[in-house]
């Protein structure tokens, strides 16, 4: 929840940001293609971060589950 | 949908709009064809891993490949391969599943996305309809789906997922159990524009709501009129984010169904413990000397009855009206692991119509009927009485949904009947087990009759006219 609210304020500048211009066609869900290439950013870091946090995690109880049979 | 007898092959109606290929039936088995447009992303996607893959998860039907000269195509020009699918014993529609068995089918559909990724593969559609209960589990049916990740490319199911999948669940969630509903009059799911007002506005706090559902919506209206747009890169880590975003969302919307319409049905009714044995004892006796395929149990409620059918191997649906017990027959379906029953949501006073181009996308009810064996237990006086059917055509619509009939007679003397009455005048002058066996008799032979002891009700076995004996 915190992770998107700091994320969120980036996402809306990228959408103004974003150009309307003539580059390539798209179909009817042309809205949510472009949604898509705006979220992209944010939903892509989001779920690096996750996915770091994860292997961090994993690392620590690794840690801890080698100290345990050790002791 | 219904199989062909003769020696002709004809495409199934529902698939026609994929040009890398289509489903058609020959000699009554099904077959789908990859046309040769397809056939580098179709070799790819059966020789690189991901078709094993997905069938050892069971989140894909397995097939067996047929050569070309040996079953006779409706379009042989345009194959490249021919596949046998193993068959799906009732093909359902989203319309008339639960909430958990639509979460299930999203859930399943991220599942199958994120493995795609992993093999260098994308899920080119993301429709509810290519979801089927088989052997108890989701399981996608379209074999053609996939088609080769290409880097930097946007999901093109995206808008599909979120129309078939997330909207429905997010309404039934956050507004209403019934209203999945309303992909029956919206063919390719729910407008999100339509989901994004009926949802109340605490879902904006929900940032997977905020931009799957009002986002999105906000995005389809700004964009309406544009074609042209500039096409930006949304990279590999990015989409796995928006999988990972869309599971998140999905996984969240819980529904939870306090009591069934007929929860306390079996513990208010006429039936003693010991009729309510008799009762059972009588429906498996019936069961057994039919020896049917299929069994459809109407008005299934948790699905006690469906039981006695499912638990002997025979392939059984369970029908009810109420979302709540059709939620609660599913999640024990889930938690034994049961592969023989299908429960499903029905309203028998309005059942699933034909729907689509040239009404032949989706099967109705009847289309998709006889079923070997109809069970309506507890059922005629809400057909009869509630809804003022008259018995005669109560016989008619059961006789096109089976070929033979387990049916209860509950009379006016009946405490559920009683009840119906509390609040309108008795116009029902031929409803009595007299006018119930004169309804019937045009339209089916009695085997056999049982009066349920300790109980007023009748138990009859029918037979459908002109089908020969079990």
């Amino acid at each position: 929840m915190s992770r998107f609210w700091v994320l969120a304020p980036v996402a809306v500048v990228t959408v103004l940001l974003i150009p309307l211009d003539a580059h390539a066609y798209l179909d009817p869900g042309t809205g949510s293609y472009v949604l898509q290439m705006i979220i992209a950013g944010l939903l892509g870091a989001a779920f690096a971060i996750k996915m770091s946090w994860f292997r961090i995690r994993r690392f620590i109880t690794g840690l801890f589950s080698r100290n345990d049979r050790n002791d | 949908m219904t199989a062909t007898t003769d020696r002709e092959s004809r495409s199934v109606d529902g698939s026609f709009r994929d040009p890398a290929g289509f489903v058609f039936e020959s000699a009554g088995r099904l077959y789908r064809q990859i046309n040769r447009i397809f056939a580098a992303d179709f070799d790819a996607f059966v020789g690189g891993g991901l078709y094993q893959h997905l069938v050892r998860d069971q989140l894909l039907i397995p097939h067996t490949e047929r050569a070309l000269g040996d079953v006779v195509s409706p379009a042989p020009a345009l194959a490249h391969r021919i596949v046998e699918p193993e068959r799906v014993g009732f093909v359902s529609y989203p319309y008339e599943w639960c909430f958990s068995q639509l979460k299930d089918a999203a859930l399943a559909t991220l599942a199958i996305q994120t493995i795609a990724l992993e093999h260098d593969f994308s899920l080119r559609d993301a429709s509810a309809f290519n979801i089927q209960f088989h052997r108890g589990c989701a399981t996608l049916i379209d074999t053609l789906s996939f088609e080769r990740y290409r880097e930097g490319e946007p999901w093109v199911a995206y808008r599909q997922f979120c129309q078939h999948f997330l909207a429905p669940l997010a309404l039934a969630a956050r507004v209403d159990p019934r209203l999945p509903l309303l992909s029956r009059p919206f063919i390719d799911g729910v407008p999100l524009e339509i989901a994004s007002r009926a949802l109340p506005v605490s879902t904006r706090w929900s940032p997977s709501l905020l931009i799957h559902i009002h986002l999105h919506a906000r995005s389809q209206r700004r964009f309406a009129g544009a074609s042209m747009v500039k096409k930006r890169r949304v990279g590999r880590t990015a989409l796995r984010g928006l999988i990972d975003s869309l599971t998140g969302a999905v996984k969240g919307l819980k529904w939870e169904p306090a009591g069934t319409e007929w929860g306390d049905y079996y513990a208010d009714t006429n039936y003693s413990d010991a009729a309510r044995g008799k009762k059972v004892e009588a429906v498996r006796e019936f069961i057994v000397r039919v020896a049917p395929s299929t069994v459809w149990d109407l008005g299934a409620n948790t699905g006690e009855f469906s039981r006695i059918a499912a638990e002997r191997g025979i392939a059984t649906v369970a029908f009810d009206v109420d979302p709540a017990a059709v939620e609660k027959n599913y999640r024990l379906v889930r938690e034994r692991k049961e592969t023989h029953i299908l429960p499903l949501l029905m309203d028998l006073t309005n059942p699933s119509p034909a729907l689509g181009w040239d009404h032949r996308e989706r099967a109705s009810l009847a289309d998709r009927a006889p079923a070997d064996l109809v069970l309506a237990l507890a059922l005629i006086h809400h057909l009869a009485i509630s809804n003022n059917v008259p018995l005669e055509r109560v016989a008619r619509f059961f006789s096109r949904l089976g070929r033979a009939l387990v049916i209860e007679f509950v009379p006016k003397s009946d405490s559920q009947v009683q009840r119906l009455f509390a609040t309108r005048t008795d116009v029902f002058p031929h409803y009595h087990r007299a006018g119930f066996e004169a309804a019937f008799a045009p339209y089916f032979d009695t085997v056999d009759v049982r009066l349920v002891e300790g109980s007023e009700r009748t138990l009859y076995l029918l037979r459908r006219r002109g089908e020969s004996s079990a």
